[in-house]
């Protein structure tokens, strides 16, 4: 049977601020989205301000309703990320089988393998990873010592939750039942039956809002009643994800650990920007969506990728609605790497599904990506013109910083800053 | 919390497990490092920036050191009997 751990960092960018800061220890705190406040929600909510109901995604005015003495931190992802770096470098101590499921979650697998000497303290070579036959007790001891190194080496106020089991889906499980600094085993099937006979059908990651509500409706709502419903039927009503349910309901799972440093196929790269204020402003909306392509060339081209699918989506604004609305398009082109290429193939979506209104938020991705080619690249005299430009620009601003150099019209655009994503997407090879 | 980028002179500390600072001073006054929280890097294009999140006295300061130019810089407070 495999042994595998989850570890999440409890309330992580909200604890790290508190590490950073101990005159935020023991208060709520809500971290909010970098350099503003208005148009913004909570990245994450402290332990303190859980307890008054506040949630990461929840809106600033909506958290201080809740709690008054709510303090707003401005959020910084390098912070977050280096203290991941941290975290993943003490568990490349005990397994070399880690996966980074998002910037505060990891699971690692041990697996009996040569017995070695424990690499404490050295980066661990494959050959020697440790531990044949791992008794239950010996990696409750592990976890625990990682608990200690997280509080010793990278802070004090900082705790993760802990789950072991045989499977992913149960040791996510396992660590999201005690929160915080929960330390939970769920050694077998048997035992996992048990606790999934407790729980809602949502509490297990894989079962969304939507699919509950589809479970609820086929009158499912619990997963003692799941496991009742025959394979065949789960498979016509969810098509492939009806096989990932029954096994769900039985505490099954055969998914692998990714090890972090397996790095994943880019499949697209797209960047989107939350407008100051809601806008109809053709100009300024030309503006960002202008400086989202170059931030996506830019990546293209640190990738040695080319794309020839762009998307543009937008979203309107609010105007007193509850929900929002909005619109998307993808065009496929020629191959590319240039960021006005890709602006004017996403421009032209963009007008073709905006009716005109304001919109609060613009994005812009590329897809269909492949390696650039020294075939692929052109020889005529302005595209190589172009080309030499544009590495000129790039090393200017990979020594200097982004957007030193960049095109006029966007002298005085907006700072849009690039931010990691929660699963961390293509920054995880540079873990 | 007062956030600055105000040059400011340290005293640093060359230890076995790196550099850490260990007496700053501002506004006529020298404060003594009593604990470092948190360290961590940002990259400004090829610059390398450390900042260190520290605690002296129950006040909070994040002191950023340009390891290009080779300099300090004061950049937030959070005190109790603010004196800025």
């Amino acid at each position: 049977m495999r042994t595998i751990l989850h570890i999440d960092f409890n309330s992580f960018f909200a604890t790290v601020e508190q590490q950073a800061n101990p005159r935020l220890r023991g208060k709520p705190i809500g971290v909010t989205g970098g350099d503003r406040m208005k148009r913004t929600v909570l990245g994450a909510a402290s332990i303190e301000a859980k307890k008054f109901g506040v949630k990461t995604g929840m809106p600033p005015w909506e958290a201080k309703k809740l709690c008054p003495e709510i303090i707003f931190v401005n959020g910084d992802s390098d912070k977050y990320l280096e203290t991941t770096k941290r975290f993943l470098n003490i568990l490349k101590d005990y397994t070399p089988y880690v996966e980074v499921f998002s910037i505060d979650e990891c699971f690692l697998e041990i697996k009996p393998s040569l017995r070695g000497p424990k690499a404490r303290g050295n980066p661990l070579r494959l050959k020697d990873c440790f531990v044949v036959n791992t008794p239950r007790n010996d990696v409750v001891k592990i976890a625990l010592d990682i608990k200690r190194r997280i509080r010793s080496e990278i802070g004090e106020w900082i705790s993760c939750s802990i789950g072991i089991s045989y499977n992913k889906l149960m040791a996510k499980l396992a660590g999201s039942l005690i929160k915080p600094d929960g330390l939970v085993v769920i050694a077998n099937p048997e035992e996992a039956i048990k606790i999934l006979n407790h729980i809602e059908l949502d509490e297990i990651c894989g079962i969304g809002r939507q699919i509950k509500k589809r479970l609820n409706n086929s009158g499912i709502f619990n997963f003692k009643q799941l496991r009742v419903v025959p394979l065949p039927a789960l498979l016509a009503s969810y098509k492939s994800y009806g096989q990932t349910l029954y096994n769900m309901a039985r505490g099954l799972d055969y998914s692998e650990i990714i090890p972090f440093y397996e790095r994943e196929e880019v499949k697209s790269i797209g960047h989107r920007h939350t407008l100051e204020c809601d806008t109809s402003d053709v100009e300024h909306i030309k503006q960002v969506l202008l400086k989202l392509c170059e931030l996506v060339a830019r990546r293209l081209r640190a990738k040695n990728l080319v794309g020839k699918t762009v998307s543009c989506w937008y979203r309107n604004a609010l105007n007193g609605n509850v929900h929002f609305t909005g619109d998307g398009m993808q065009v496929t082109i020629l191959s590319t790497r240039d960021g006005l290429e890709i602006f004017q193939a996403a421009w032209k979506s963009f007008h073709q599904i905006w009716s005109g209104g304001k919109i609060r938020m613009i994005g812009v991705s590329i897809s269909n990506l492949r390696p650039q080619n020294p075939e692929t690249i052109s020889l005529l005299p302005e595209n190589k013109r172009q080309e030499t430009i544009i590495a000129a620009l790039d090393k200017i601003n990979d020594k200097f910083g982004e957007f030193t150099l960049q095109r006029g019209i966007l002298l005085d655009s907006t700072n849009i800053k690039r931010r990691p994503n929660p699963f961390l997407s293509d920054r995880r090879f540079k873990l | 919390m007062l956030e600055l980028l105000e040059p400011i002179d340290v005293w640093v500390l060359f230890t076995k497990t790196g550099i850490q600072p260990s007496v700053f001073f501002w506004k006529g006054r020298q404060i003594k490092v009593e604990k470092v929280n948190l360290v961590h890097t940002t990259h400004n294009g090829s610059t390398l920036d450390y900042h260190f999140s520290i605690s002296s006295g129950g006040n909070f300061y994040r002191l950023g050191f340009d390891t290009n130019k080779l300099k300090w810089v004061l950049e937030a407070v959070d005190e109790d009997d603010p004196t800025y």
